[in-house]
């Protein structure tokens, strides 16, 4: 995979103050039928960006200049659809700074180099008591750190996050899992072959396929 | 290795299944029994393989089904599928073509056994108890109430799970679900209890854990009812949902399973009556819902946990599951506002149908209440079978008889409007009741606006015109 690794990000945020942003959100089912990721970049929450005529819509959130998102609770729920975390990734996000993550989401996005960092909602906090300001955060993953800047240089915050030290590996060498799953195939194969365990589609292998 | 001597079902099917245990440095690897492919998100998964140089390392593990992009309209005079548009038939042929290279079984368009993935994998009888079962989507969950470990993933977790029949992932945490009661009140179904337990719980009240349901009331509930309620778990935000396998999963996969011989298929069933948890086994939350007490629901807003009863009025404030921004642009998004009934609510389409709620058994309970009557003329109707078999079973009992009767359009198998990628989609601001999972917004299509049911309110809501209580046509 070309995700290339990282240790520290720093970029401009956009706050979407809310909890349960879902992946139909980020990425409408009807933009599934895409299979080049070159095709995709309009799905980017497109309902939030356009209209019903394909006007872009006054006042959405998002600019060209912004790679980190700022959320609320239960982020990425819904589908299991990795379109969202490839259109993101694509429109430059590289961490998502949330309450807490929708489990599938939250694979989906290391294994595309997006990080998703859990963090106390104090980063929220600050920024949703002052919209009228634009931040930057930079993300420290060696360190995990994160420290929240406002561009008039009033505010400037650092906090610590935890992250499994198999994701921040991933993160930072810019690997999926695919290779420690590959390097444990003879495993594999003697549990498969101790174990004996039953293939229900022998069904289909033994009879009346 | 849980050491503990009080064990939960999840942790009997997760150890059975580690390959590698779990460190400070890594998640544990998980056996994959049984991994499902749908044309959506495995095309992807094929192409890192490919990049890769990798292989499907064991494609006899592995089953496609073609249902998220296919058209329900049935094919034309020459035998072609009138796709919506390029890229969707597209997006079929790729699945049909990466199996037919890897040597898996595909069951596209033409195949007698074609459905949604969670409707035909347990029909196949493929889906058993203690199993780990993955597949690209998320409603996966639907197959844990055969008591199999059943995990949507995404598609660079397919990638791996082709290429090592195993699935990288920490250690779930327990959660229960304790069904209480010994009768299910007039009208009240498997999806208003799923309803009912979301709006318990909240959207993401089971955040990666995996749900068991328990209880008295399990009894009362076929293996489709079963599905329905695991279908909605990750609506809580549950990784997936557990039933532990009892008579009545025994008895649905003997009628089932084929080609094996009797004394192997005994040894398995004596295997599965062991799967369930220890009378001690901790878990982390225990929620109680007393079937009993409920009563046919909906949902008005734009998470599946925010619903109630059909006879109440839209609750003043924000319920605690909830941020109140979200659920004052739910109702917001359905101009409606706190005590407002629901019933009445004028409705343009009615969907039945779904991995949730499109089993032989919906189509029966909608049926029953549209035979010998019309739905409402502003109201249209589209029933859409999960699979073939249920299609053929429903044909061959003359609902599709009752349905068409009735001015409803019986459509051909697939996802259809629950994921509205298929050209089936629901005009800007009209409303949809229907039998689905997710009522976010613009889910049917840009504007669209969702209303979750079981399939008896969605039947009664399509005589009427306007939401109905299922009570009052039945």
């Amino acid at each position: 995979m070309n995700v290339n690794g990282w240790t520290q990000w720093n970029g401009r945020a956009v706050l979407i103050a809310r909890d349960n942003i879902d992946t139909d959100q980020i990425y409408p089912g009807r933009f599934l039928s895409l299979t080049n990721r070159s095709d995709m970049g309009e799905a980017f929450f497109a309902d939030w960006r356009f209209d019903e005529q394909g006007c872009e819509r006054k006042g959405h959130p998002f600019r060209k200049e912004q790679s980190i998102m700022v959320a609320g609770e239960n982020f990425g729920c819904g589908s299991s659809r990795e379109h969202a975390v490839w259109v993101m990734r694509d429109h430059g996000f590289r961490v998502v700074l949330a309450k807490s993550f929708a489990p599938i989401f939250k694979q989906n996005a290391i294994a595309n180099g997006i990080a998703p960092v859990q963090l106390p909602g104090e980063v929220f906090t600050i920024m949703s008591a002052h919209q009228n300001l634009e931040f930057d955060i930079s993300v420290d993953l060696a360190l995990r750190s994160c420290t929240l800047i406002s561009c008039d240089g009033k505010i400037k915050r650092t906090f610590e996050f935890a992250m499994e030290l198999f994701d921040v590996h991933c993160l930072r060498q810019g690997v999926d899992t695919l290779g420690f799953l590959l390097s444990c195939s003879s495993a594999i194969e003697n549990h498969l072959k101790t174990t004996q365990r039953i293939n229900p589609l022998q069904q289909f292998y033994s009879g009346d396929q | 290795m849980t050491l503990a001597t009080h064990r939960t079902l999840l942790d009997k099917i997760w150890d059975s299944a580690t390959v590698v245990h779990e460190s400070a440095d890594h998640p544990a690897v998980l056996l994959v029994d049984l991994h499902v492919l749908h044309e959506v998100t495995s095309s992807h998964a094929f192409s890192l393989l490919k990049q890769r140089g990798l292989k499907v390392k064991y494609p006899d593990r592995t089953l496609a089904l073609a249902d998220h992009a296919v058209p329900t309209l049935a094919p034309d005079a020459d035998a072609r599928w009138p796709f919506s548009n390029p890229a969707n038939r597209i997006s079929v042929e790729t699945l049909e073509r990466n199996c037919r290279e890897h040597g898996i079984h595909c069951f596209a368009l033409d195949d007698d056994r074609q459905g949604i993935v969670h409707v035909v994998t347990p029909e196949l009888g493929l889906t058993w108890p203690g199993q780990v079962i993955v597949c690209g989507d998320s409603h996966t969950s639907t197959q844990g109430a055969y008591g199999a470990l059943a995990f949507g993933i995404g598609s660079s977790e397919v990638a791996g799970v082709l290429a090592t029949q195993t699935l990288l992932m920490k250690k779930p945490g327990a959660l229960r679900v304790e069904l209480k009661g010994s009768r299910l009140p007039f009208a009240v179904t498997a999806k208003d209890i799923s309803l009912a337990v979301l709006a318990e719980i909240g959207v993401g009240g089971a955040q990666g854990g995996v749900i068991e349901f328990t209880g008295e009331a399990l009894k009362l509930l076929s293996m489709e009812e079963r599905m329905t309620l695991c279908n909605q778990s990750v609506e809580a935000g549950a990784r997936t949902a557990l039933i532990a396998p009892d008579d009545v999963t025994i008895a649905d996969l003997s009628a089932r399973v084929r080609n094996f011989d009797t004394a192997a298929f005994e040894n398995l069933i004596d295997h599965w009556r062991t799967l369930r948890s220890d009378p001690a086994a901790v878990y982390a939350q225990i929620w109680t819902i007393d079937v009993e007490s409920l009563a046919p629901r909906a949902t008005y807003g734009t998470l599946p946990a925010l619903s109630i009863p059909l006879e109440d009025t839209i609750p003043q404030r924000a319920p605690e599951c909830c941020d109140a921004a979200l659920w004052q642009s739910g109702l917001a998004y359905f101009g409606l506002n706190p005590g407002d009934k629901l019933q009445g609510l004028s409705v343009q389409h009615v969907f039945l149908g779904s991995c949730t709620n499109g089993r032989l058994s919906d189509l029966r309970q909608a049926a029953r209440v549209l035979e010998n009557k019309r739905i409402a003329p502003t109201v249209k109707m589209w029933v859409v079978p999960g699979s073939r078999a249920v299609m053929r079973a429903a044909e061959a009992e003359g609902l599709d008889q009752i349905f068409r009767n009735a001015g409803a359009d019986w459509r051909q198998p697939g996802c259809s409007l629950c994921v509205a990628m298929n050209g089936d989609n629901i005009p800007s601001g009209e409303v949809c009741v229907s039998t689905s999972n997710r009522n976010f917004a613009h889910r049917q299509g840009p504007g669209s606006k969702t209303i979750l049911v079981s399939p008896l309110t969605a039947a009664a809501t399509a005589l009427r015109g306007v939401l109905t209580d299922p009570r009052e046509v039945l």
